[in-house]
């Protein structure tokens, strides 16, 4: 960016953003020039932190008129580097615009700014009867940020992804133009589906800027199994024949013994009924005590009747914590066990689970690294952690691009898809583009076209 | 936008792509139902109508038009209400309906992959033989499932499970240039790049048309109930709905209706409805897999009606009631076209909390338009039908006084938060609607999108909105 443009874009921004919320040079945090993930950093030139819509709309004018690129940061807590502002430009930190604005009870819909945490509608709702159903494991993450990448979570199976909880929009496009896509109605055929598109764009095609999602009661009760079997096969295939018997559990989850080992060296804590080769874990949720049982009952027979060693029926509110808990570490395990690692988040039919788990460990034997990892078998979201160990550099490097095709390959001859929930960023770029024929491709870059004419919104990102 | 002027050698060109005389109808072939849909107030013929039985069919012919600059539109079984399968710009009309298999059940991952022209009843038999479910629920049971994927249908079990959108895991599309793409697979969770998959869902065929489809299903719930709920009046019966879809276990539907409708479907199907007593009814129903469970969920919904003031509780504990109450709910629309000379509706939606106000603005406007407006609806999500009848007017009386009736209650449901279509589409006879009540921004969005599917606007032109 050359200083006159520079210059210009500065006064414009000045009349727009008080100085508190504008920053420049050695004012930007280094925490903006990267995400969860750590493997990229590049920090932005300006950076401001708007507080309404109105404000969004006229920095986005301005950018758009000194073609200066915009990346839109909600908490960085991406695992894509999406987040990150790789061409420079401006950064736009919308976690000030964090006001729950609205609850519903007519509707059942809360309306929320783009940067209120995970967290805090997970509270507000919850202490007031309602419920927000996704579940992603990241709880500081923004709702923003979990709308731009289509978080999923630990309860998808039963009650769908964040895509399934969003009503309205408002979304500030690349030319500084306020949209409202959706509302508070539930049925919607008049015209195409733009909110839809926004959803999952993980910010390449508008900025959001106030939200109305969905919400549901509160289910009152809560129960957990902890299903043990003799290998990962017995316990995946049990998942179909759950999934058919009419009774829709939250969450199934599957990991194996080595996962358990590293969360155990990693919280120094021991693993309830560990020493077994794998696990499923489900939960239930519904309204009736009474209810809930009936259907673990007749779950925990279908699982013994398909191989399960033992069933542990968890109904107290601290074991189930504990195991959760203990569930919702495994990353951070895993990222504790190694130097380095990187991710996929394939998703694949939930019948080729099991095959693709094999493939897995058949490249790790043959490539001769580690490849632990862990899935919502529900709904073939599986992630696996290549993990870099005491590889130097150039051979991680290596190793980890052969291991990454491999298994990008092979999900797609599977039917699988890149990612599943956690978007592509910059870092699934290559494997996004290997896995979309031609034509899908060129559509996916027409739309970002027509919706950024310029190419300033997030520019280096999904395609 | 001039296109091709369809010739005797366009007939020929595409009779030997195709192959078989009886599948290309050309003139005097024509049916004349090829010219309109269910509604009947759009009309126009196509210079030509390809029977596909095949993607290969539906791309070579949509490669051949691309390349002539000649219109192409798509058809299922012709049962819109909207005017969105009616080839207003002539040219060929490529009909789905012999695209009718049942491609694959995959019972690992409760899918059923179907070809395009599949009924919505043949789904629902065949999904039923193997203890399996396809929840959507549009009325008009022998529409294709493209149609209602096109549509987006939404039906009579939205309010528990949501509309045909959220049953489509999959879509095989040729595209204008006669492309084949696919969007979407198998898996029930995506992050990977654009949702080009929900664009196609509801975009009534002007972006690209579907030649395949994976449907979601869910093992089928076991027991069905209902509840026929009489009101003393209106008002009371909507003020109850937002109550039931708080209360523990949601209906799959909340239907409403008034007693002026259920004497028509009474005399149309020359059967009594159960009760008739009352001003105005919900109809309510529960699934589950016992008859505990689902008597469990629809107790504490009985006593809650009740304690709004309803008049009794039917409960349909038979078959033979359930089928007849849901009978005489789906012949709602054919007796209200039965018992006047000629109509057009309205598919409005609204937040479900404007319900009470949108219905009560239907008698005013009826009033003060001097046109007969009958309504019922799916209260639970808010989506309201209102019909508005032609009696004994003349046909330029009836249009001017229905034109005036849509602008006002389109500009009622726009500023209670509304949209002009709920579940029908906006095809031809509701673009104008569309265009009054849509932010200038997102209709330019929209136009942007069909110029980079559809360049030449070739498929289906003229509808939705103009290019
Ligand atoms: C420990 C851990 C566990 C996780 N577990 C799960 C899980 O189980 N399931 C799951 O699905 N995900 C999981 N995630 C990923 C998590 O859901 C995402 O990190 C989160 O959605 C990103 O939110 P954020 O506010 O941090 O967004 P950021 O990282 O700041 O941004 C993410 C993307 O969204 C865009 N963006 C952010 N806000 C907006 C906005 N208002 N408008 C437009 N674009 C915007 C950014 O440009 C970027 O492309 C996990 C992450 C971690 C670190
Ligand atoms: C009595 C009655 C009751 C109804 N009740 C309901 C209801 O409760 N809920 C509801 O939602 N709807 C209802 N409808 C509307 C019904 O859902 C639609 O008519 C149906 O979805 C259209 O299907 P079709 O096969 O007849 O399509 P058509 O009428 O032939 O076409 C409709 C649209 O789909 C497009 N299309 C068709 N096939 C394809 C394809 N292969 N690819 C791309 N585009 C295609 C056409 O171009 C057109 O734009 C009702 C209709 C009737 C007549």
């Amino acid at each position: 960016m050359d200083e006159t443009t520079k210059e210009n874009f500065l006064k414009a921004l000045t009349k727009v953003i008080p100085p508190d919320r504008l920053y420049t040079e050695d004012e930007i945090s280094d925490d903006y020039g990267h995400d969860e993930i750590n493997t990229i950093f590049h920090l932005p030139e300006f950076a401001v932190k708007p507080m309404t819509t109105k404000e969004v709309a006229t920095v986005m004018q301005c950018a758009n008129e000194n073609n200066i690129s915009v990346v839109v940061r909600g908490a960085g807590t991406g695992l894509v580097g999406g987040a990150i502002p790789t061409t420079g430009g401006l950064l736009l930190d919308l976690s000030g615009m964090n006001e729950i604005k609205q609850l519903d009870t007519d509707n059942l819909t809360l309306t929320v700014e783009p940067g209120a945490l995970l967290t805090d509608i997970k509270q507000y709702t919850e202490t007031r009867g309602f419920f927000y159903p996704p579940d992603p494991g990241e709880k500081t993450a923004t709702i923003g940020g979990n709308i731009s990448t289509n978080a999923g979570g630990m309860r998808a199976i039963k009650y769908g992804v964040t895509r399934d909880y969003v009503r309205g929009l408002t979304v500030v496009t690349a030319l500084g133009n306020v949209m409202h896509l959706g509302g508070k109605f539930v049925k919607n055929s008049s015209g195409f589906d733009l909110k839809d598109m926004i959803i999952g764009s993980e910010g390449t095609l508008g900025v959001i800027t106030e939200i109305t999602l969905k919400i549901i009661i509160k289910p009152e009760v809560t129960m957990s199994l902890l299903v043990p079997f003799p290998n990962f096969k017995d316990a995946i295939k049990a998942v179909p024949n759950i999934l058919r018997s009419g009774i829709t559990p939250t969450a199934v989850e599957f990991f194996e013994q080595n996962v358990i080992k590293y969360w155990e060296s990693f919280s120094q804590k021991i693993f309830p009924e560990d020493g077994h080769q794998a696990y499923l874990l489900l939960s239930f949720d519904g309204q009736k005590e009474a209810q809930i049982e009936d259907d673990y009952e007749k779950i925990a027979e279908l699982c013994l009747e398909h191989g399960a060693e033992d069933v542990y029926v968890l109904d107290d509110v601290k074991q189930q914590e504990e195991i959760w808990s203990a569930r919702g570490a495994f990353l951070e395990a895993i990222k504790d066990s190694t130097t380095e690692m990187d991710e996929v988040d394939i998703v694949v039919p939930r019948s080729e689970i099991v095959s693709f788990v094999q493939y897995v460990h058949q490249i790790a034997t043959t490539e001769n690294i580690r490849i632990p990892g862990f899935g919502h078998a529900g709904d073939g979201n599986l992630h696996f952690y290549v993990c870099r160990d005491d590889y130097d550099q150039k051979t991680w490097q290596e190793k980890l691009t052969k291991v990454f095709d491999a298994l990008y390959q092979e999900s797609k001859t599977l039917g699988g898809q890149v990612s599943g929930e956690h978007g592509i960023g910059i870092a699934k770029k290559v494997y996004l583009r290997k896995s979309l024929d031609e034509v899908t491709y060129t559509a996916m870059k027409k739309i970002k076209q027509v919706f950024d004419p310029n190419n300033i919104l997030n520019p280096d990102k999904i395609l | 936008m001039a296109y091709k002027t369809f010739t005797k050698e366009d007939y020929t060109a595409i009779l030997d792509l195709i192959n078989d005389n009886d599948r290309v109808l050309y003139q005097d072939a024509i049916q004349e139902e090829y010219g309109h849909d269910e509604l009947g107030g759009t009309e126009s013929l196509p210079d030509v109508v390809v029977l596909a039985a095949s993607t290969a069919d539906v791309s070579k012919v949509m490669t051949y038009a691309y390349e002539n600059n000649i219109p192409v539109t798509a058809r299922g079984a012709g049962t819109g209400l909207v005017g969105a399968c009616v080839p207003i710009e002539h040219g060929i009309l490529i009909d789905i309906s012999k695209m009718d298999q049942i491609l694959e059940l995959d019972e690992d991952n409760l899918t059923l992959t179907v070809q395009p022209g599949v009924l919505l009843m043949t789904i629902g038999d065949y999904t039923a033989e193997h203890d399996l479910f396809f929840p959507p629920d549009p009325g008009e049971k022998s529409a294709t499932i493209a149609g209602n994927i096109a549509t987006n249908a939404g039906g009579m079990r939205a309010v528990k499970y949501g509309v045909t959108r959220d049953f489509v895991r999959e879509l095989e599309v040729v595209l204008p240039t006669g492309k084949v793409v696919t969007f979407g697979g198998k898996v029930v969770k995506n992050s990977s790049g654009l949702d080009l998959k929900d664009l196609i869902i509801g975009s009534e065929g002007i972006l690209g048309i579907i030649t395949k489809a994976v449907l979601k299903l869910l093992p089928a719930p076991k027991k069905v109930i209902s509840l026929l709920v009489p009101f003393p009046t209106l008002r009371q019966a909507i003020d109850t709905v937002p109550e039931i879809v708080r209360s523990e276990n949601v209906p799959i539907a909340i239907e409403f209706m008034e007693q002026d409708v259920i004497l028509d479907a009474e005399e149309y199907l020359g059967k009594k409805f159960p009760d008739h007593s009352a001003d105005a009814y919900l109809l309510l129903r529960f699934d589950g897999n016992t008859d505990e469970e689902v008597e469990k969920a629809y107790q504490p919904v009985a006593d809650l009606c009740l304690k709004q003031g309803a008049v009794d509780v039917f409960i349909s504990d038979t078959q033979e009631r359930e089928d007849s109450i849901w009978k005489a709910r789906s012949a709602f629309l054919e007796a209200i076209k039965g018992s006047t000379t000629d109509m057009d509706e309205l598919d409005t939606v609204v937040p479900r909390s404007k319900v009470n106000e949108m219905v009560a603005y239907f008698p005013e406007v009826s009033k003060e338009q001097g046109i007969r407006i009958k309504s019922f609806g799916h209260a639970g999500d808010g989506n309201l039908h209102a019909y508005m009848l032609k009696d004994d007017l003349s046909e330029a009386e009836f249009q001017k006084r229905m034109t005036k009736t849509m602008e006002l209650v389109y500009e009622k449901a726009h500023n209670l938060g509304g949209l002009v279509s709920g579940e029908h589409g906006i095809g031809y006879a509701k673009k104008r609607y569309l265009k009054e009540t849509m932010d200038p921004v997102n209709l330019e969005l929209m136009r942007g999108i069909k110029k980079t599917f559809d360049p030449k606007n070739i498929l289906n032109p003229n509808k939705v909105f103009d290019v």
